[in-house]
């Protein structure tokens, strides 16, 4: 219940007698038939839980549009009762940040409901190739070089917060950073999967999984496992309070059979069987693979290799996994395929709720999915060009969130 | 019932006194029959399930005195009203002094469209499209009415439908549709726009 509310009783009383006077005045007005009955302020008219009420169904970026307009409006959207207002409206649409080159964390956002570009600076990350993960509004960046620092952040308050060093090894091979946010409580899990090869032992690899939690503060260590011909990436994502995360065949067996998906239970529930044994095959031989949690389910878009050449890309697919099994959601039409111009064999993806963001590496083209309508659909062009031929481009999708804090 | 306490009419009571307990008889007494009516016409209503009875419509009256009939079932979807037929305050017109007849007509209009049976999703989406593209002012009566009666779905689409206005629309374009009278001095405004500049450009 919003403490504005009240019952309707003492709402009939206190508020009866002001609507009345404004509505006689109002009435007075427009009975004149007269058009500039414009003459009366709209804003005047509604009292401050209604116009909150309405300021908190806007986009975030007409959130503060509105809030500029007048100092009554500025102080409603500035004040908590209105954050909690937003904390009570259905996720918004995601946005796709694309950095706007390799070496400045430099970019600008797209913004699908309003459809435009946003030059919003991101907070903490140093450079575009730190991992980054997001849920519910929360992005964290780990950097690339020693991977111990971790900030946890909001891009559109620009709070942030560094968290405590992961544990486990430093300088690992592979790293694959995931998160969850919980609507409920707004606190969050963030996940590390390290992959580092054992020393002088071919094929086998080290693979660890350390977990943080908001609560505690804390860093834990849930499994450590050797694999041996396989090994995890930087792919992973949390869903339903499972982690997911690809592995990648290192040698010694079939080329079709080059990527593989891991489930692993955060509650720790699962058994004590080793997780390579758990493994779930995957749809279809591909080049690559991006995870994305799509409303708690675990959604994988995926190059589609070509049948005698698999590390050649012939097309984009779309799976959900149910179960343990894929069902195949979209394949990306040959127009949208074509479009991107030469589409390497490994692209950038992510996505949640309910859009999935596919972008080249080559190039600032940006195709949305819509999983509701499964409709494809090209983003407005992108501000940001490319100046040299090998200029490389990337990018992660999140939700725009004004109210929560890390 | 009560038993009445008879006073005992003794011959030695002054007249005046006389007719005071007489009174105050008669005052009991009508008391008394006009409570037993009462616990009757309750027992019947909680028996409205009967096929026999009539279906039972609540009437609203509008600022300037015009009544509108509305559907028992129609008219839960408020939950004001449904509080006054839980009550048994329904069974005479209630009076809304805030709300005029134009709009009252449309706000019973828009709760019996919501109680039809039987109307898909899909469908009844674009008759509320309908219900809301009107002039800004009578979708502002629209939201008032649906706050003092609390009828939540009206409520969403109406403020939704507000909030549509000023999507997309820069501060100065807001300023004008909403006529608003004290907007920040230019240098307020930059003030603040300074705070979020990606949001304005």
């Amino acid at each position: 219940m919003m403490d504005g509310e009240t019952s309707w009783v003492s709402h009939c009383n206190d508020d009866t007698a002001r609507h009345i006077d404004e509505f006689e005045l109002f009435s007075e007005l427009s009975d004149e038939g007269n058009q500039a009955a414009s003459a009366v302020s709209l804003d005047l008219i509604l009292p401050d839980d209604l116009l909150e009420r309405i300021l908190a169904c806007l986009p975030v970026a007409s959130i503060f549009k509105a809030g500029s307009v007048c100092k009554r409006w500025h102080e409603l959207v500035s004040s908590r009762r209105f954050l909690w207002n937003l904390s009570q409206v259905p996720s918004q649409k995601p946005w796709y940040f694309m950095f706007m080159s390799s070496d400045e964390p430099g970019g600008y956002a797209y913004d699908p409901t309003l459809r435009k570009w946003y030059n919003v600076g991101l907070p903490c990350i140093e450079t575009p190739n730190w991992f980054k993960a997001s849920s519910c509004g929360l992005v964290s960046f780990m950097d690339n070089d020693s991977r111990s620092e971790l900030y946890v952040c909001n891009p559109i308050s620009r709070r942030s917060r560094k968290l405590a060093e992961p544990p486990g090894l430093k300088f690992s091979d592979y790293s694959a950073l995931a998160m969850s946010t919980s609507r409920v409580s707004n606190g969050y899990q963030i996940s590390i999967v390290k992959s580092k090869e054992v020393p002088g032992k071919i094929f086998q690899w080290d693979i660890s999984i350390h977990l943080y939690d908001s609560e505690t503060r804390m860093w834990a260590t849930l499994s450590t496992e050797v694999f041996t011909g396989w090994r995890a990436g930087d792919e992973s994502v949390i869903c339903d309070g499972i982690l997911y995360f690809l592995i990648y065949s290192t040698g010694g067996g079939a080329p079709e059979n080059r990527h593989g998906l891991v489930p692993y239970d955060l509650s720790g529930r699962s058994s004590h069987a080793l997780l390579i044994r758990n493994s779930i095959a995957v749809p279809c031989p591909l080049t690559c693979g991006r995870l994305m949690n799509l409303k708690e389910n675990l959604v994988m878009v995926g190059g589609i290799g070509k049948q005698d050449r698999p590390d050649i890309i012939k097309g984009i697919g779309i799976w959900m996994l149910r179960g343990r099994e894929w069902q195949e959601i979209a394949r990306m039409p040959h127009r949208f395929f074509q479009g991107f111009g030469e589409l390497d064999d490994v692209f950038a993806s992510s996505g949640m709720d309910d859009v999935i963001y596919i972008q080249s590496y080559g190039s600032s083209l940006l195709l949305l999915f819509d999983m509701n309508q499964k409709q494809w659909k090209w983003s407005l062009k992108c501000p940001v060009t490319k100046r040299f031929p090998l200029q490389l481009f990337t990018g992660f999708s999140f939700e725009p969130r004004l109210e929560i804090a890390p | 019932m009560r038993y009445l306490a008879l006073p005992l009419l003794s011959q030695n009571l002054t007249e005046s006194t006389a007719r005071a307990q007489t009174l105050s008889l008669y005052l009991q007494l009508s008391l008394q029959v006009s409570l037993s009516q009462r616990n009757e016409s309750t027992m019947s209503s909680s028996s409205s399930s009967l096929p026999s009875c009539p279906k039972k419509v609540v009437t609203l009256k509008s600022s300037e005195g015009e009544t509108f009939e509305i559907e028992e079932i129609a008219a839960l979807q408020s939950k004001t009203l449904e509080n006054m037929i839980d009550e048994n305050c329904a069974d005479t017109p209630i009076p809304l002094p805030n709300i005029k007849g134009k709009i009252l007509a449309k706000v019973v209009e828009y709760c019996n469209k919501h109680a039809e049976v039987g109307v898909d999703a899909e469908s009844l989406r674009a008759w509320d499209a309908e219900f809301v593209n009107v002039e800004n002012t009578t979708v502002f009566d629209y939201i008032l009415a649906a706050n003092f009666l609390e009828i939540p779905t009206l409520l969403d689409l109406t403020c939704q439908s507000v909030a549509d206005m000023i999507k997309g629309k820069t501060p100065a374009e807001i300023e004008k549709t909403f006529n608003i009278k004290s907007a920040f001095t230019p240098e307020e405004e930059e003030q603040v726009r300074r705070e979020n500049q990606w949001a304005f450009e």
